[in-house]
């Protein structure tokens, strides 16, 4: 029988191993579209929503509510009404990674890799990215203040299916060396740039969060012929970044001001979890990151509105620029100097926070894969 | 992440600081391998636990100081070279020996600072080795760190992991105070992840092991473990623990000890030491003064018993406080 697609555990992440399923969707013999919600699964660190990967009927629910198992196990199977037990129980069986072993044959994750890039001083920054996915076209995604690669768990496995996706450490951050030059976005961005001639030359898709996207601004301004599309998530030099948010994330002393501090990240607060909390501070101890994070706050963070290249900068990308903003945004306040650029492509998520690519991945990720495709090699747009 | 070793995570701390601060030194009896056989064999145990093995072929002789069986001389000379700016790691081999070289700790290192009008500093880390379970008889097996937690001008360091201990190593070695650095000889083989990077966990900063609202347990290195298996007992039964690591004893992380007990309105406090003005008395006391409206049931204890640690494989294992003990205390003030 073809047309049967098997829905596994997820791998959300560098460190998820299993992930419990919490709640069911749909039940087995319900219709569905590709795009549906089918459950929800919990890990330690966050909890996510997994899709119909196709449109069909739900025919199994082979793990019941409650149940933590591997990532890769079977959860459930969709496929064509008339599809019968005994075709399903073929598909399932002859699965190599459907039977009790499901977990050992799980393609071995992506690893993160390092590489040296020469720091402009002399010296050579190491920067740590993830490689997945293969295409024609190539996205760079690019976090946050205080963010790291992992910040795209819920989105570069989906763009991977159709594209290179890189997500990479800043300097300063995640497994990246620790050293930031002047802190500045300009130097930040020269980094990043050699780090793309070094790994992936020819031009790519830029998808940048908050502060990542003035690093990411600073790239596509001074290697133009590097960028096809440019995406900015709740993009930090569109607004006022909060001073309460920079300051705790840098300063927090005791673990209860580090969990309020990270729930101003998201509109549904029980998104800060114990395990994301443990991880910020886990960064916070390590040789070099306090003094990276206030040279950065001080080079980038601390202007009371829009900054006017910014804004110049949106008016002129046009049709190749893609904003997206979380209409509960509490890091980034929204300027009246967007007003100069209401024409812009936008997608405003209203239900969501400062990290829309979390709290709302589907509706992100199908937004980008839209926008990478509109601007792939070849397209008019990106010659924009 | 890589996964490593207390072991292995403390060996990481000393070879990253001892790289980054040539002042950093270590003195001790083996810790270059055993100095004085006729083998002729370089760094051939690395201390009696293999922790410092590698360092010798690194940082040399001058850096790594194999000493005659003699704590007193390797406190005293430990202590005089931290206040000449020096920073050296001493190690006690066992705790259980720091009555022959209490003087050079307790009236020399930790008075310093305080004596000579704070002009003194003394950045001396002492790394000494506590714990039953060896059956390794009565002068081999104890857990003395309440008389040093007992000790102003002293901080007191208690890892239960290997994150923990590489963290806290570090911060120790950097610290200008006289630190007491105690490893849990049971727990040297437990591996968890540890960033390559050098980082440093502050003092004073309990680590919260697992959250829970009906009752507070709050332990210390290898009772840190027993009170999770605890806990996970409990779990079943629809009792969740708040587990609490404080980490350092001195500093303690009071705070965060109060702030949990007043949630759950319970304490109970597991210490492998003996219960006599000991570290669980003064947890417990800590609740009684600051939380005492908050409570529902009485504080308790799980200690060791208020005698020598047995020989006997059976009665070593009565001794250290269990998992069962703990889940009963916790039932009982459940009720």
């Amino acid at each position: 029988m073809t047309g049967l697609h098997l829905v596994t555990m997820p791998k959300w992440g560098l460190s998820m191993e299993e992930g419990t399923l919490v709640a069911w969707h749909r039940q087995p013999g319900e219709v569905v579209v590709a795009g549906d919600d089918l459950a929800d699964a919990e890990t330690t660190k966050i909890t996510n929503t997994i899709e119909a990967p196709a449109a069909g009927v739900m025919h199994r629910a082979l793990v019941a509510t409650g149940t933590t198992v591997a990532c890769g196990t079977p959860l459930a199977v969709i496929g064509p009404a008339a599809a019968t037990g005994a075709e399903i129980d073929r598909f399932l069986s002859e699965r190599p990674d459907s039977g009790p072993d499901a977990a050992a044959s799980v393609p071995a994750a992506a690893e993160p890799a390092m590489v040296e890039i020469p720091d402009g001083d002399g010296g050579t920054a190491r920067i740590r990215y993830l490689d997945t996915g293969s295409g024609d076209e190539t996205i760079v995604l690019i976090h946050g203040f205080g963010g790291d690669l992992e910040n795209w768990m819920f989105n570069q496995p989906a763009w991977s299916q159709a594209h290179r996706v890189i997500a990479l450490d800043l300097p300063g951050h995640g497994g990246s060396g620790k050293a930031v030059g002047d802190g500045s976005a300009a130097w930040l961005a020269t980094i990043v740039g050699a780090l793309l001639d070094a790994v992936a030359p020819g031009p790519v898709h830029l998808v940048a969060h908050s502060f990542g996207a003035i690093v990411a601004r600073h790239l596509a301004h001074a290697r133009p012929e590097r960028i096809r599309s440019f995406t900015a998530i709740a993009p930090a030099d569109l607004g006022r970044v909060s001073r309460a948010y920079v300051e705790g994330f840098i300063g927090a002393k005791r673990r209860s001001e580090l969990v309020s501090t990270t729930a101003m990240l998201f509109a549904d607060k029980s998104l800060a979890s114990r395990d994301m909390v443990e991880g910020l501070l886990r960064y916070r101890r390590l040789d070099g990151v306090a003094q990276a994070l206030t040279a950065i706050d001080t080079a980038n963070l601390r202007a009371d509105a829009a900054d006017p290249a910014a804004v110049a900068w949106w008016r002129a990308i046009g049709s190749r620029g893609l904003l997206i903003r979380g209409g509960r945004d509490e890091i980034v306040a929204a300027d009246e100097a967007l007003v100069d650029i209401a024409g812009i492509d936008t997608l405003d998520i209203a239900t969501a926070g400062h990290m829309p690519q979390l709290e709302a991945a589907a509706a992100v990720n199908a937004r980008v894969a839209d926008h990478v495709a509109r601007h792939r090699a070849g397209m008019s747009g990106s010659a924009a | 992440m890589p996964r490593k070793t207390i072991r292995e995570a403390i060996n990481e701390a000393l070879a990253q600081e001892m790289e980054r601060d040539p002042n950093v030194i270590i003195i001790g009896e083996d810790v270059a391998g055993g100095e004085g056989g006729s083998s002729g064999v370089e760094d051939a145990f690395g201390g009696v636990m293999g922790v410092t093995k590698g360092l010798l072929p690194r940082f040399g002789r001058t850096r790594v100081i194999d000493t005659p069986i003699s704590e007193s001389a390797i406190m005293g000379m430990a202590a005089g070279a931290a206040v000449t700016g020096l920073r050296p790691v001493a190690e006690l081999m066992f705790a259980d020996f720091f009555g022959v070289c209490f003087d050079q700790i307790y009236n020399q290192a930790a008075k310093f600072r305080y004596m000579f009008g704070g002009r003194a500093r003394t950045p001396l880390v002492i790394r000494s080795m506590i714990g039953a379970g060896y059956s390794a008889a009565a002068q081999h097996s104890q857990s003395p760190h309440s008389i040093f937690t007992h000790v102003p001008g002293l901080k007191v360091v208690m890892p239960s992991s290997a994150y923990d201990a590489k963290g806290l190593l570090i911060q120790a070695i950097r610290d200008d105070d006289p630190v007491v650095f105690f490893e849990h000889k049971l727990l040297y083989d437990l591996a968890d992840e540890v960033p390559s990077e050098p980082y440093a966990i502050p003092f004073g900063e309990a680590n919260f092991v697992r959250e829970g609202d009906d009752v507070t347990i709050v332990a210390f290195a290898r009772m840190v473990h027993i009170a999770a298996e605890a806990a996970d007992l409990l779990e079943k039964e629809g009792i969740s623990v708040d587990l609490i690591d404080p980490r350092t004893t001195s500093p303690l992380d009071e705070d965060s000890i109060l702030e949990s007990v007043r949630r759950t309105g319970r304490l109970v406090v597991v210490d492998e030491g003996n219960p006599r003005c000991g570290l669980a008395a003064d947890i417990a006391a800590l609740a009684a003064e600051h939380a005492f409206h908050s409570l529902k049931a009485p504080i308790r204890t799980v200690t060791a018993p208020h005698t020598p640690v047995p020989f006997a494989p059976n009665l070593e294992a009565a001794y250290i406080p269990s998992a069962a003990r703990v889940a009963a205390v916790v039932r009982e003030i459940m009720r």
